[in-house]
């Protein structure tokens, strides 16, 4: 490599003697020290898995192009402060680590998915208290066409701890660079410079908040402000108002229940209330799920009508096979997930017999629906 | 001596355009003011009525292991959000009293008042998890609708500081339905020759007839009677008329429960089976009830008008009687046709 370097350097100057010589009399051109570059890496870019500053455990993607062929055993990928228009990505200065960075996460330097060098065990490594990388394989002996496409990424990043801009130095070398410095990186084949920056955080916030609407009606649609509904049981005496029940056939009323939720959980409804009863008189509830037979007092309900989402529980059916009252109270229904204006029906039947005291028999019942979110 | 210079720049502005497009990611997350979002949580309400005083039974669950102080329920009408001002619910928690824990352990109620509880123990890790409480003496918000619980937890003991989690709840009050019939008094009572099984509208016959009646042989027949009632106090069942007569001559009533004597002049009924004669049945059915005092002797026989035959002391199922007759007469009894009209009366005793 310095060969080629030194080459340069001498067909520079020697162009630089001939012209000097063949035009006497124009004024010197400054002197000065003269600088001698690789070819550049192009394109070149690193990206950021995530540029929270201070973030642990971020991946690196580098990616460049080769300039120049020939073999590479080494890349060195050092990462530099700019102060005073110094460092930063200028080769041969010195570098001053960003506060924080680390190509060590953990203490661990990793590397995956290398591309476009030979084939083989690439060693990923670090140098200078871990804030410059090494990717390292001796055994890549096969000389990589210029312009070949080089990538893998760095998965044990940290990213510096300030915000703003910093920059990373990239070498290639034909053989593994022991002694490399900032300011004496040694003989490189091909370098280039990036510049990365990490950011505040951008913090989006949206609120979903939890909902219910829960209502029982027995009209055609729920009624918020109605102050109860009630389900009479038989057929009505004239315009009276009375619902009379006997032994002769079953009788049967419904009520709806309509629920809206965004619970993601799903949730449960709950139905509490006892049998139907006469001062101390009742008609007996179905504590078995059955049918009931006109002539044979019984009470009780099944679910005829299941909304979106809506399943029978608690031993609750949804045929006329299955009419049930849990007495002490328990589950109704089950609701699998978030619904909007899921509407179910239940249905309760009732029948008497002959030695069915007489009387108003009346039950209160109480749904109660409980989101999970 | 002099050389051409090369100088690579290294300023920004010019190597803009040689940096290929560098991926920076704008880090997307939700703010941390508020801690962590709690996962399933919920609030099951034993009795939803409004005002109703009742039992809160609260699980909430935590996400990641923490040291965990206290934690803060508080019930608002209008939002489940921590950053919304909340506007209390009308209900009063400022009395419940914790009755269980479980997923936990060692918290106890720190501090309440009317829409807010918080509960507290010495700071102690937490595995994530769920835990559940159980509050007697909540009282529900006065009005049917939907109102909002927030919850956080803190490191701290009594909810100070940032909170380790968040979360919100949604419950919902309602009023309760009613259902209600009416069943009215119930008799069912027919007499006849015959009622086939339980069925009144199946009764046929009601002309018995003796034919000629002999001293030497006892006549007999028989009929029916069904009752059903669910008269609390249950039913009696009357007979009244006169014993079998033919203008002025009468075949006399046995007064008191007698056998039946050929030669004599008796006229009498029970509702039971006999074989002295062999004449008429036991009760029947599903019903309860029997043959009154005088009336439920086998072979013994009696008529005494106006009175009750038959009667249960409670409501009753399908119960069917079938009345015996008796006919004895005298050589003195006087010829002719005799005749009575019985009338059975069926009353239920509500």
């Amino acid at each position: 490599m310095n060969k080629q370097k030194n080459k340069r350097v001498s067909s520079v100057l020697s162009g630089a003697l001939a012209t000097f010589m063949l035009l006497t009399g124009i004024a010197p051109i400054l002197l000065g020290s003269q600088t001698v570059y690789a070819a550049e890496l192009e394109p070149r870019y690193i990206n950021m898995s995530d540029s929270t500053a201070g973030k642990a455990g971020v991946t690196y993607g580098v990616n460049f192009t080769t300039a120049t062929a020939g073999v590479i055993e080494e890349v060195i990928v050092d990462f530099c402060n700019e102060s005073g228009g110094s460092g930063g990505p200028i080769v041969g200065t010195t570098c001053t680590a960003p506060t924080g960075l680390s190509v060590a996460n953990g203490g661990t330097v990793t590397a995956t998915g290398v591309t476009g060098l030979n084939a083989g065990t690439w060693t990923a490594g670090d140098i200078n208290g871990t804030t410059t990388f090494t990717l390292s394989n001796t055994s890549a002996t096969t000389s990589v066409a210029a312009g070949t496409a080089v990538s893998f990424n760095i998965t044990s990043m940290v990213n510096p701890t300030a915000e703003g801009t910093f920059y990373a130095r990239v070498y290639t070398y034909a053989a593994p660079n022991t002694t490399y410095t900032a300011t004496a990186p040694g003989s490189y084949t091909d370098d280039g410079g990036d510049a990365l920056s990490t950011n505040a955080t951008i913090d989006v916030t949206a609120t979903v908040q939890e909902t219910l609407t829960f209502c029982v009606y027995t009209g055609a649609s729920c009624n918020a402000t109605a102050t109860s509904a009630a389900v009479p049981l038989g057929n009505q005496i004239g315009t009276s108002g009375i619902y009379v029940i006997d032994s002769s056939a079953v009788y049967t009323g419904a009520v709806n229940f309509t629920v809206s939720t965004n619970a993601i959980n799903g949730g449960t409804i709950y139905l509490y209330g006892g049998t139907l009863t006469s001062g101390t008189n009742t008609i007996p509830a179905l504590t078995t799920a059955g049918s009931i037979t006109a002539g044979t007092a019984d009470f009780g309900l099944y679910l005829s009508t299941l909304g979106t989402n809506v399943t029978a529980s608690g031993g609750y059916g949804t045929a006329t096979t299955a009419y049930y009252l849990n007495t002490a109270g328990g589950a109704l229904a089950a609701i699998s997930g978030p619904v909007n204006a899921s509407v179910s029906t239940i249905t309760y039947g009732v029948t008497a017999s002959n030695t069915t005291v007489p009387g108003v028999y009346t039950a209160s019942h109480q749904l109660v629906a409980t989101p999970k979110f | 001596m002099f050389h051409i210079i090369k100088v690579r720049l290294y300023s920004l502005p010019i190597w803009a355009w040689q940096i290929m497009p560098i991926i920076i990611a704008a880090v997307l997350t939700t703010s941390a003011a508020y801690g962590a979002l709690l996962g399933e949580r919920y609030l099951n309400i034993a009795n939803d009525l409004p005002g109703a005083s009742t039992t809160y039974q609260l699980t909430l669950t935590t996400t990641i292991n923490e040291t965990l102080g206290s934690i803060e329920v508080q019930f608002c009408s209008n939002s489940p959000i921590v950053t919304i001002a909340c506007t209390p619910s009308s209900g009063d928690v400022s009395g419940v009293v914790l009755q269980t824990q479980s997923g936990t352990s060692g918290f106890s109620i720190g501090s309440v008042n009317a829409n807010t509880i918080i509960l507290s123990r010495i700071p102690a890790v937490q595995p994530a998890g769920a835990m559940t409480f159980t509050f007697a003496n909540a009282i529900n918000p006065s009005t049917q609708g939907t109102f909002y619980g927030r919850l956080q937890t803190f490191a701290s003991s009594n909810a100070s500081g940032s909170p380790l989690d968040t979360g919100g709840l949604a419950m919902a009050i309602l009023n309760s339905y009613t259902i209600s019939t009416t069943v009215l008094p119930y008799l069912l009572f027919c007499a006849g020759e015959t009622i086939p099984g339980f069925d009144c509208g199946q009764s046929n016959g009601n002309l018995i007839n003796f034919g000629n009646l002999s001293t030497g042989a006892t006549a007999i027949a028989q009929s029916q009677l069904l009752v059903a009632t669910n008269a609390q106090n249950g039913y009696t069942i009357q007979v009244s008329g006169s014993s079998l007569t033919s203008g002025n001559f009468v075949v006399p009533p046995l007064s008191n429960a007698s056998a039946a004597i050929p030669g004599e002049d008796q006229f009498g009924i029970n509702l039971v089976a006999n074989n002295l004669p062999a004449v008429g049945s036991n009760a029947q059915g599903p019903g309860i009830g029997g043959p009154a005092t005088g009336y439920g002797l086998s072979n013994e026989f009696q008529f005494k008008n106006g009175s009750i035959i038959a009667e249960s002391t409670g409501p009753s199922d399908y119960r069917k009687y079938t009345v015996s007759y008796i006919v004895n007469i005298s050589p003195n009894q006087e010829p002719g046709v005799y005749s009575a009209t019985l009338t059975y009366v069926g009353v239920g005793n509500f």
